[in-house]
This record gives C-alpha cells, structure tokens and sequence, in this order.
C-alpha cells in the first residue's frame, strides 16, 4: 500500500496536465483517467462556500473581536479591520490553496480525489456505489458556462464528491461515464449487449414526464410542510430570547391596546389576526422559497433508464439518477395538498447514515417531485412499477391500535397531571387534563382509519397520516430485513406488528392480523430470496 | 456446517404453487414454528454478574449527590435502601435465566433468525443476500466467560440490524464465516472482479468491507485494516 501511495504521488507530479478550463473544454476522452485539476475559478466557489459557512456557523465566530472593541479604545477600528483584513487574506489564501491541492481522475471504475490543504484526504469511490450526479450551476458560475459537479454516493457523507468549476461538456463526459460504466458493472450481460449492438455510444433519447409551471410552484409552496416545521422552530426560539421582555414586543401589544381595546373581544381578535397575519407571512416565504429552489422545474427519463431532474433559480440544479436505485417511492400528500388536490412524490434511494457513526445526510437519497396530479401519480407509478396491481381497498389495522396508543403514551402522563392538580387544587381542576387523552383519542382514531396495507405479487403498498395521507410503494425484492413483534396483548388479541427494513427507512404495520404478519414475512422473504437481481 | 441444513427449500419448490393475493401460505416457505438454537448457558452467568453493579449506579448517584450537599452518608446507611436494592438484584438476577432462554437463532437455507423477548417478543429475519457486514465481538465480561456476539448489518443505516450474543468464541466465529459464506454466494450481481477485491480485503473506502472470507479466528472480525490507513495517512503528511 505504501509503495502504491508514492507511485501515485509521482504520476500527480508529472502528470497534472493543463488543459483543464477555458470554454475550449476537452473532448480527448482519456484525459479524465489522468490526474486533473478544477478550473481556477473554482476559487471563486471555495470563496462563496467559505463564506456561507461563516455565516451560518454564526456571531459566535466573532465574539473574540467584542473584547478588543471594548479594550482597546481608539484604536479599535484599526485593529478590526486589521483582522478583517486578515481574515479576508486567510479565506483567499484558503481557497486558492485548496484549488491548488485539488486533483481528480477516473480510472478502473473508481473515481478517485486528491484533496485538503492541512488534512490530505484522498478517496476512491467506485461506480457501483454511486447514486446520484449533480450538476450545480451557480449564478456566478454561468458567465464562464462552468457547472459544479457533485457526486453522491450510497455511503457516508465523507465519501462526496464535489468537482467545482468544471467545463460542461467535460461534466457530461464524466457523468456519462460514470453512470454508464456503473450499470454495466451491475449488469454484464447488459454490457456486452450493448457493445455487441454498437449501442454503447448511441444517443439516449430524453422523454419530458413533467414540467412545472410558476402556478404549480405556487401550490407547492402552499402544501409543503416545511412552513409547519419552521413555525415550530419560530415558537420554540421565541421563549429563549425573552422576547416578551424586548420593546418590539411592548409596541405589538401596545399597537393592540390603542386600537382594538376598545372593542369587545377586541383583544382575542388583535392575537387571532397576529396569528393569522404569521402565518399568511410563512406561507409566503415558503411559496416563494418554493419557486425559488423548484423553479423551472423539468423532469425527464431517459431510455437508458436515468431519471433526469433540473430545477433552481439562482442555484439551478441537474440531477441525474438511476431509476434501479429507487428503493421505495412515497406519495404524500398533506391537508393543504388534499384540498388543492396534488401530490408530492419522493423516490427514496439507499441512504447509509454511516458505518464509522457519521451523521445522516440530511435530504439527500431522495429525489422529489413536486404537485404532481392524480393523473401523474398514476402514470408515474405505472412508468416506474410496472404490472403493479392498485389495490381497490387497503387492509385496516385492529382498533387496538387507537387504545394501546392512548394507554401507553397518553394517559400516563395526563393521569400524572391531574394527580398532581388534585393534591394541590382539588377535584374540578384535575380533570382539566384528562381532555388530552380524550382528544386524543379522535386523532389516534384518525390514524387508524389511515393505516393500512395493501400488496400484489412484487410490490407492497401501505398507507397512513393523520390529516393527510402517505403511501409508500416498494418492491419486495428490495427489502433488507423483517422483524415481527408482539406484546403479550397482541398474542392474546391475535395481531402483530410488522416492521419491514427497506436501505435507508424502515416501515411498520401496528397491530395487523399475526396471520397476515406472517404471510407478509413468508412472501418477503420468498421474493428477497428467490431474486437474483441487486437491490441497488 | 452440516448441522445448518434445516428446512430446506429449494426455489423451484417455491414457485410451485404461488398464492395471489393475501391467500393462504401454504406452499410458502413458513418461517413459523422453526427450532431455534437456545444461546450457551454461560451468558445466564455473564448477564447476573453484572447485574449487582448496574443497579448500584443510580443508589452511588444518589450517595454523590448527598455528598455534594454537605450530607455524610454512605451508600447502604438506610437499611430501606440496602433492602430496596437487593430486592431489585434479586428479582433481577431471577429473570435473567427466563429472558436468556427465550432468545435463540434459526438458519435456513436463505436467511438467518433471531427470537427475544418474554413479554414483548420480538422475530427479526434477515435474509443472506442482503448482508452486507457481519462482526464478531466481545467485551471484557464476555470475554471472562469466554462469549462472543455476532453482529449482522444490512444496507441502509449504521445500526446493526441483528446482534446474537451469548455464542462461544469457536460457535461465533463458525456462524460469523458461515454467515459470509452464504453472504458471498448469493449476491450473484455482484462484479466478480469485485468478489475478487472482498477476498483479498484490498480496499479503501469501498463500504463492502462486508462480506469478505475472513480467515483468522479472533474475535475482532471487523475487516478494516488499520495498518493501512496509517500507511496512507503517513504519507499523505
């Protein structure tokens, strides 16, 4: 190994050759498979990425300049902007180091970096493991027709590749080989039918499944969940920096006092129109948040079977994957998207958080679709599950689902409570929180009315939500693991839970009839076991 | 491995008759009713000794925090919280027994079983052309008693999908190869050259670090070669 590494530094020496950037591109395909370097503007990203990150990571950064400004009177300003100054050097000197320290090649299926200016790290990832190519193409990358290739793979975040600033029919070329050579390494005979065929070279023919118009953006802004998730950021932030105690405050309530005091109900219907108004302000942001990362948005599928997705305003994305990879698709839909009547379709694929206890990705593995119409959805999982049989009707669950809920997690605490409540105040006080469990005994009523199973010879089919709704699809053949669990309850009662390990998620089926639960383990593990096809 | 030829099931014996839909099993390979191999009667022992020492931990916090505050007393200076305490090891240390012996594995042909649980009983099956990883371990009480746990990872998420404690090291490190055997010959789509590469354990990042024949016998069976990291890590300085 050590004798390799050194060979390999020698060849990085000799061999970086020059012909990198500029428009002119390199259309000598066996370049590639020598040591490469980005395009010097790819400074330029490293800058940008530097200080974004400086950014999020927050004032913290600065909080060893709030001494000096205290200190050193005057002449505080000189000094800030000596480490502003120096700062700013050290990020430039950065980014073009690690320009400078930046090599790639591709070569025996593998595509190997050379990168870090401290910290060397160098990886090989094969093709084989490779799910999705990204290219990226910045705003102040479009002037130079440059694009950002990333490549993400089925494993860990470390094993990402990022090739900043790359001419874009060199992109391509990569792309082309990267994901070609990857299926043909998963299919031999596939291979040599290609090149017994000439076919290898042929153009792939591209056909257009969907494109989204500004409306349809719109509407996705409007139902995806994302608002919900950041109102309860909103709220849980809000009580850490007292902002009751601030002046903004006091002027809100106060704006309140002056002009609605004198109404009846006058101050619950300020509060009610606050609250309204928050929210009418998040569904803006996230419509317009939805058009700008979703706009433009045009998915297609190639005949090499390659789903191909571009989409983004400032920041436009092409992403490029295989649909083998695909592990499981997910149809969901919430309440907003009930009443406008669209669809949000996710295409899951293996998502690894990690062997060495590296954190999940966030967000990648997947592949969205966005409103997409009854009609779509049906086409989409026809296109891509083909000889799936929809059912007619799901399978429910048992209405123990609804009590075991309740029982485990809800009334404990709502008992504890209320004998809190009862040692302190007396009787009509303790029962106030024993409305909880009774609440939510209609939502878990809810849930089980959504949860349900449904299944043909290759694919499962389960359902479940609340308000809305979710459906998963997934091929059995693809499923990793099964494991059945019963409680001394559901022995008595006859039901089991089902969990079903899929690469990346698992899903469970609660208190489903045992016999069903072991039909479904018997028949998984026949179609897992009998296939001689790759989950990925 | 001549024993692990229980129940078995050819494919085309599956094909026979296919139900259609949410029909009877009947041609289906069951999975219910196996015999499952019980784990050794040593990891009864192994699981009591530690007991004693795991319930003092919150009665020690209990004494720390005493101490913290001024207060002088000594773990078992109340005679209700000695007694609390050995009530506790005691029923403790008498489940042990029913808790271990409701655990055991199954092997079949095509996948491997794991069964636990008195109360809430569980059944994970993971089928062999999914593995992906499979490690033998054993931590120091387990290694007093001469006991290992093989710990089975399929793809997608760092957690170990199945761990069967309480093996001997020579029972562990058969079901481990075992395991890979299986592992190996059935994930046919995978490049030869690549089965090639699991064989001679010459890879980097490659995350089938998997399911490679591993030939020696000792415990750490994990196939990430440290050696070789540090060669690179050196010369990349």
């Amino acid at each position: 190994m050590t004798d390799k590494a050194e060979t390999v530094d020698q060849r990085v020496d000799t061999q970086v050759s020059e012909n990198h950037a500029g428009p002119k591109g390199s259309s000598d395909s066996a370049s590639v498979h020598t040591w490469q370097r980005i395009s010097p503007l790819s400074v330029i990203h490293y800058i940008v990425c530097g200080v974004t990150q400086f950014i999020k990571q927050g004032v913290q950064n600065l909080l060893p300049l709030i001494p000096i400004v205290l200190v050193a009177g005057e002449n505080r300003w000189l000094i800030l902007s000596a480490v502003a100054v120096l700062g700013s050097t050290m990020m430039l000197a950065g980014a073009f180091l690690r320009y400078m320290k930046f090599r790639y090649r591709l070569s025996e299926g593998q595509v190997h970096i050379q990168s870090g200016v401290l910290k060397r790290k160098r990886l090989h990832l094969g093709y084989d493991r490779i799910q999705n190519v990204v290219f990226e193409e910045p705003i102040y990358f479009r002037p130079f027709k440059l694009v950002s290739l990333k490549i993400e793979s089925a494993g860990s975040s470390g094993e990402e590749v990022s090739l900043a600033g790359l001419p874009r029919p060199l992109a391509e070329e990569i792309r082309h080989e990267v994901l070609n050579q990857a299926h043909h390494a998963i299919n031999p005979t596939q291979a040599s039918r290609d090149q017994e065929a000439g076919t290898s070279t042929a153009p792939v023919t591209e056909e257009v499944l969907l494109k989204l118009p500004v409306p349809e953006l719109v509407r996705y802004g409007l139902s995806n969940n994302n608002i919900w998730v950041t109102a309860g950021l909103i709220a849980g932030v809000l009580p850490q920096i007292k902002v009751w105690e601030t002046a903004v405050a006091e002027t809100i309530i106060g704006f309140g006092r002056d002009n609605f005091g004198h109404l009846a109900f006058g101050m619950p219907l300020y509060v009610f129109l606050l609250i309204s108004s928050v929210f009418l302000l998040l569904l803006t942001a996230s419509v317009i948040g939805g058009i700008i990362t979703q706009y433009n948005y045009t998915l297609t599928r190639g005949s090499d079977g390659r789903f191909h997705r571009i989409k983004g305003l400032f920041d436009r994305q092409e992403t490029s994957m295989l649909e083998r990879k695909i592990q499981s698709v997910v149809f969901k839909q919430s309440w907003i998207a009930r009443l406008l009547n669209r669809w949000h379709i996710v295409l899951r694929q293996v998502s690894f958080s990690g062997q060495n206890n590296q954190p999940t990705k966030q967000g990648s593995g997947s592949l969205l679709i966005p409103s997409a119409t009854d009609a779509f959805l049906s086409d989409f999982r026809a296109l891509v599950y083909p000889g799936f049989q929809v059912p007619k009707t799901f399978h429910q669950i048992s209405k123990r689902f609804i009590l075991r809920t309740v029982a485990f997690y809800f009334l404990p605490p709502a008992l504890l409570v209320s004998g809190i409540i009862f040692w302190h105040k007396g009787l009509p006080y303790a029962l106030i929180p024993l409305i909880f469990p009774v609440v939510m005994t209609g939502f878990m009523a809810l849930r089980w009315k959504r949860y349900g199973y449904a299944r043909d010879e290759n694919y499962g089919y389960l359902r479940k939500g609340l308000f809305g709704q979710r459906l998963t699809l997934f091929p059995f053949f693809k499923v990793q693991g099964v494991k059945i669990r019963r409680s001394y309850g559901q022995r008595r009662s006859g039901h089991a839970t089902l969990q079903i390990k899929m690469a990346g998620n698992s899903m469970t089926i609660p208190y489903m009839p045992y016999a069903d639960a072991l039909v479904w383990r018997d028949w998984i593990l026949y179609k897992v076991e009998s296939s001689q096809k790759s989950f990925m | 491995m001549t024993e692990f030829t229980n129940n078995a099931v050819a494919p085309d014996e599956i094909t026979a008759e296919i139900p259609k839909i949410l029909g009877t099993s009947q041609n289906l390979p069951q999975a219910e009713g196996l015999s499952f191999t019980p784990l050794e009667a040593a990891f009864i022992r192994a699981q009591q000794v530690v007991i004693p020492f795991a319930f003092s931990v919150p009665f020690l916090i209990f004494t720390g925090i005493n101490l913290l505050r001024g207060r002088v007393e000594i773990l078992f200076a109340n005679w209700w919280l000695a007694l609390v305490y050995l009530g506790l090891v005691t029923i403790a240390v008498m489940m042990v027994p029913v808790v271990v012996r409701a655990k055991g594995y199954a092997l079949r042909d095509h996948d491997i079983h794991y069964r636990a649980g008195v109360i809430w009983q569980k059944f994970i099956t993971l089928p062999f052309n999914r593995i992906q990883h499979v490690e033998v371990e054993s931590g120091p009480v387990e290694r007093f008693f001469k006991l290992a746990s093989v710990k089975i990872y399929t793809a997608g998420g760092g957690k170990t999908d199945m761990t069967i404690p309480g093996l001997g090291f020579a029972q562990a490190t058969k079901l481990r190869d075992f395991i890979i055997a299986k592992a190996a010959a059935s994930q046919t789509w995978q490049r030869s050259d690549a089965l090639e590469q699991m064989a001679d354990q010459q890879w980097d990042v490659s995350e089938n670090k998997a399911v490679p024949p591993s030939v020696d016998a000792a415990p750490q069976a994990s196939v990430k070669n440290e050696a070789e990291d540090q060669g690179d890590q050196r010369n990349d300085g």
